[in-house]
Order: C-alpha cells, then structure tokens, then sequence
C-alpha cells in the first residue's frame, strides 16, 4: 500500500485525536516499519489493517465508519495534491468512470509498484451511475469515504449506496444524482 | 513531572520515527534520481543512434537516387546509339530484299520477300520511335518554332496517310481548305498529326471513318485541331494511362502493330511547341483527340509588320471594336534582352502560355535602350551578361531619364553568387532571377508587377 495513505492516517488521528492516540496504537502495534512512514515508500497492507483495527478497539467507533472518514478526508487531500485529475473530468460522474482508465493508469506510471483496486462501471441510466469495487483488500468502505468526498469537492447533488456482494472485497455503489 | 516525562518521551519517539521516515524517503529519492539518470541516458544515446541512422538512410537514399539518375541516362544513351547500330544493317536488309524482288520471277519467292521487306520496315519504325523518345528524353530533341499555313501541313498529312486509310478500307476525311496558321515546328506538327491519324484509321471498326478538322475561336491564342475515328471508343478512366510509354490499351493482342510509345511521343512533342493534348471519347462510337496549337508567337522582331498586322486586324474586327479596345488596354509589354538564343527561346515559350502580355526581345543592349525608350513597355526583364554593355550598365542609363527611370526592372542570370546578386539589387534592379529559371516562379513574378 502506498505511503501517502499511511503518512495521512497518521496526520487524521494526531488531528482528529491526538499524537498520543497515534503514539499508542503504534506502540500496541506490531509493525515491521516501526511507524515511520513516508508518502513516497510503500507498506505492507497489514499494517494498515493493524493500525485501524486498534484504532477502533480505542475509540470504540466502528472500523467501517473510520475507514469511511478516512476516505473522505483521502478525497479532499487528493484533490489539493493532484488537482489535475479533479479538473480533468469536471463532474463526478465523469471522475468516477475516468478511474481505471485514466487516473489509474496514470498513477501507475508514477509508481509501477501501486497495487490498484478495479472499477467496473455501467453508464446506462444517465442518472444513476453504478460501480463495482473488487479488491482483495476489501476497503469498500474507504471507497465509499472516497465518493463522498469527490461528491463534496464537485458539491454535486449525488447520493451513494453501497451494497456488498461478497463482503467488503466486492460491492456494488450506486451513485443516483438528485 | 510524570506526566511531563510522558510528553518528553512521547515527542522522542515521534522524533525517531519522522528520522526513519526522512531516511527512507532521502533512500527511495536516491534510488528514483539513479533510475532517471540512467533512463536519461539510455535516452540519448537511443537519439543519437536514430540521428546516425536518418543520416546513414539519407546518404543512401542519395546515393540510390544518384545511381537512378545516372543509370536513367545511361538507358537514354544506350537506347540511342542502339538504335543507330540498328539501323545500318537494317536499312540492308530492307534494301536489299527490295533488290531481290525486282529480280524475282517467282510469286511464291517474291511474297516471302515481300514479308521480309514488310518486317523490316515495321522493325524500323520500332527503332525510330524507341530512338525519338531516348532522344526527346535526353533533350536532343530541337523544336524550330515558325509561322506555318496549316493547309499546307494538312495536305501533307492527307498524303503521308491515303495508302494506310486504302489498306485499312477507311473513309479519310481532311478538310485541309483553310487559311490558318500556327506558331510550331512543321516537321514535327506533321508528326504529331500523322501518328493521331494513324492511329484512328488502325483503331478504327470496318469501313469507318476518320476526320480530321480545324477550328480558332474568336481571341483564342490557340487553334484546335481534332482527329476522330470511329471506332470502339476509350473508357473515362483509361485516358491518361493512353499517354504512357508501352501502354497498348486493348490493342495487346489485337493484332495491330505499334510499339506503344507512339501517343508518348506525340504529347512530348506537342508540349514542346507549347501546345496541349487531350481526347474525348465515347465506347462503342468514337474517339476524338485534340490537339491545341499557338496561333502565333508572342514575340515579333519587325514593329513594321506587327503594326500592320494590328491595322488588318482592326479593320476585319471593325464590328467588335469596342471589345479590341478592352482587350488592348488589358495587353501589356514586357521587354527582353538576352545574347543567348536558347534562352530567349526559353523565355518566349513562357510567355506564349501567359495571357494579355506582349514579349518585346532583343539580343542587343543598345537596341534594347532604343526599344525601351520608344515602347516604354510595363515590365523589363534584362540579362546582366551582355556583350558590349551589361545589364547593370543598361539599367544605369535608363535611370538617367524620367520617363524609363521608374519601369520595374527584373534581372535574370546565371550568376547565383550572393555578391553579385546584391549588387544588381544596389544598381536598382527589383528583383534577380537565376538560371535556370524556374517557370512557375517566373510567370508569378511577372504577374505580380503587371497587375
């Protein structure tokens, strides 16, 4: 997993609870990076697993809702770090279909190594676009935090449901506009 | 002071951790400028290979082409003293299988000597043409370019194609009763004519016919004449592949001898004069091909004589005085002096294809300031190396008086050395022109100062 996820959860949690939150579920951690992360390295997936697994345990709050507002705040960095991207498509819809395709491929030239997850979409009904999340590391509630917040850079009228169809490594979103 | 400890340790292992972090990012950037580098120059030297390689494909392609031009003209060569060597031993043949049959009492012996006499001389026309073409393509081909009585040229062509159109059961028609004249080379017009009849009366259907006729529409600078058979006709899109050398189309087992470079020869010759060929043609009715020749040069020596052909033609066209007058005014005069005759040729061919321009030239400096100062013509074009007085020298006096000092001037030469260009634009020439000039650029020039 790239590093900027993991340099930016732990500017979240230092933010949004403290540096001795973060400090602890280090500690309470066992990780083979010791915590020390930089944007441009790249961590074992577990770690992350880890790091808000104890997180939840802490706070009491779910991980699924962590991750959700991990993933919002993930969009609203992006979006100051690449704007291009964001600017590029112009709208959600546009942005969410130009992701295989284009931002990911993009991504990879930068860093060969990324391991992505896919994005199937079907475009049929103008109104309501629907998007297949596969991954093994089953992040779709990330995924979710992520459309929101691109739903909320574009301040776009959209609505997102999510429904898994193989636990959180495969779920279908529906984006429905107004 | 626990809990101040507590802080004390906590921001201590954040320290440690954000170093870690720091030398690890400072490791990948290292790796990351490494690999850049490394692509980098992987880069250039791919650059400088493809260089290398578009410079080594150029010096061969350059090489190829020479070795084309070179092996072009060793065929026009080739082709040319060919022909002559075969045609010595020829003409005995020929000549002798005539003898024999004036001797020969026997008419089995005397058709077998017919037919040797018949293949000879098919063989003959063979080598004439192939010659004709090595020798219009290596430009040894001279074209005497002079007023000619198209009666005259037609009455020949009737006569040189009679015993063909007998043989062949046509129907010739030449109207040869008019009074029109071209500007063109009367050896080869007649060439020209008597390859497009022969070629009507050999591609013709039985018992057809073939008409030759002669039309100038009015203010045309040019005459038409036409050639048309009927016979089976040439389809839209066969029309241009006609003109190419061994091109026999639908003729390749027809039976009907031709080297197939017949038509070839004829456009080249046709151009030559400044003229223009083209058909029009129906399938199964006819074919009709056209040639345009110049009605008359533009240039003429003898003011006498234009003067008086400009008062005949006055009066005949009394009716249309109105339109001569517009078209008059239209004419402009452009003024040559040129020591060397072949490109005075040159540049009056030129101008036969340009429209409303009259070409004044003259092979002498002194006479050319005489005409200068008589005609003031609207455009000069003069040569810088002249025998006796140069072109600068020429534009130097012309300066001198107010009523030359301002007509546009364009020197032409074959000097292209940049010193001596500037100093023929310093002298007040407007514009240089190298040899060998360029047609189209030429043309545009001119145009430019008469419009």
């Amino acid at each position: 997993m790239k590093g900027i996820v993991f340099s930016e959860f732990a500017d979240l949690v230092e933010e949004k609870f403290s540096p001795e939150m973060y400090d602890e579920i280090i500690m309470e951690s066992d990780l083979p990076s010791g915590g020390a992360y930089t944007a441009v390295g790249t961590y074992e997936h577990a770690e992350m697993v880890q790091l808000v697994s104890k997180l939840s345990e802490k706070t009491a709050i779910p991980v699924a809702d962590l991750l959700y507002t991990f993933g919002e705040h993930l969009a609203e960095r992006f979006a100051s770090i690449y704007p291009i991207f964001f600017q590029e498509a112009g709208n959600v819809f546009d942005f969410m279909k130009s992701l295989n395709d284009h931002i990911h491929v993009e991504v990879l030239k930068l860093y060969p190594d990324a391991d992505l997850p896919h994005f199937s979409f079907d475009d049929s009904n103008p109104d309501c676009l629907v998007l297949e999340y596969t991954s093994e590391r089953g992040m779709a509630d990330l995924a979710n935090g992520l459309m929101n917040g691109a739903i909320a850079f574009y301040g776009e009228n959209i609505s997102v449901k999510m429904i898994p169809l193989e636990g959180s490594k495969h779920v279908r979103f529906e984006l429905l506009r107004g | 002071m626990d809990d101040f400890e507590k802080k004390i340790a906590l921001q201590e292992r954040r320290l440690q951790r954000e170093k870690r972090a720091r030398k690890e990012a400072e490791q990948l950037l290292e790796q990351r400028s490494r690999e850049l580098y490394e692509a980098n120059t992987a880069l250039k030297a791919a650059n400088t290979h493809m260089e290398q390689q578009v410079a080594d494909r150029t010096m061969a392609l350059r090489l190829a082409r020479d070795e084309a031009l070179s092996a072009n003209k060793a065929k026009s060569e080739f082709l040319s003293s060919m022909s002559h060597e075969l045609r010595t031993p020829l003409n005995a043949i020929i000549g002798f299988s005539q003898l024999l049959a004036m001797d020969c009492d026997d008419d089995a012996e005397a058709e077998n000597i017919a037919e040797i006499e018949k293949a000879g001389h098919h063989l003959l026309n063979l080598i004439n043409e192939v010659l004709d073409l090595s020798k219009i393509e290596s430009g040894k081909v001279s074209i005497n370019l002079e007023e000619i009585a198209l009666a005259d040229v037609l009455a020949d062509c009737r006569s040189l194609s009679e015993s063909l159109a007998k043989r062949f059961n046509i129907k010739l028609i030449i109207d040869s009763s008019t009074d029109l004249t071209v500007f063109a080379d009367s050896t080869r017009l007649k060439q020209v004519l008597s390859n497009l009849i022969s070629n009507a009366i050999k591609y013709n259907r039985a018992n057809g016919k073939v008409t030759v006729t002669v039309s100038k529409k009015d203010f045309s600078e040019r005459v038409r004449i036409e050639v048309e058979d009927t016979g089976p006709g040439i389809a839209d899109d066969k029309h241009e592949q006609l003109f190419e050398a061994f091109n026999r189309i639908g003729a390749e087992n027809s039976g009907i001898e031709g080297t197939g470079i017949g038509l070839m020869i004829t456009r080249q010759l046709v151009e030559m004069m400044g003229g223009e060929i083209g058909l029009t043609s129906e399938v199964g009715v006819g074919s009709c091909f056209w040639v345009d020749i110049p009605a008359h040069a533009m240039l003429d020596d003898n003011l006498d004589e234009q003067q008086e052909q400009q008062e005949q033609s006055e009066t005949a066209l009394a009716s249309c005085a109105e339109s001569i007058e517009q078209e008059q005014s239209m004419l402009h005069t452009v003024l040559y002096v040129e020591d060397n005759p072949a490109n005075l040729r040159l540049v009056e061919r030129i101008f036969l294809r340009m429209e409303n321009i009259r070409l004044q030239a003259t092979m002498d400096a002194s006479t050319g300031l005489e005409m200068i100062a008589e005609q003031k013509p609207d455009l000069l074009l003069l040569d810088i190396n002249l025998p006796g007085m140069s072109g600068i020298e020429m534009l130097q006096e012309l300066k001198k008086h107010s009523q030359t000092a301002d007509i546009p001037s364009i020197a032409i030469s074959a000097d292209a050395m940049q010193a001596n260009i500037d100093e023929a634009l310093a002298a007040g020439f407007d514009h240089y022109l190298t040899k060998p000039l360029n047609v189209k650029e030429l043309q545009t020039l001119v145009y430019s100062y008469l419009d």
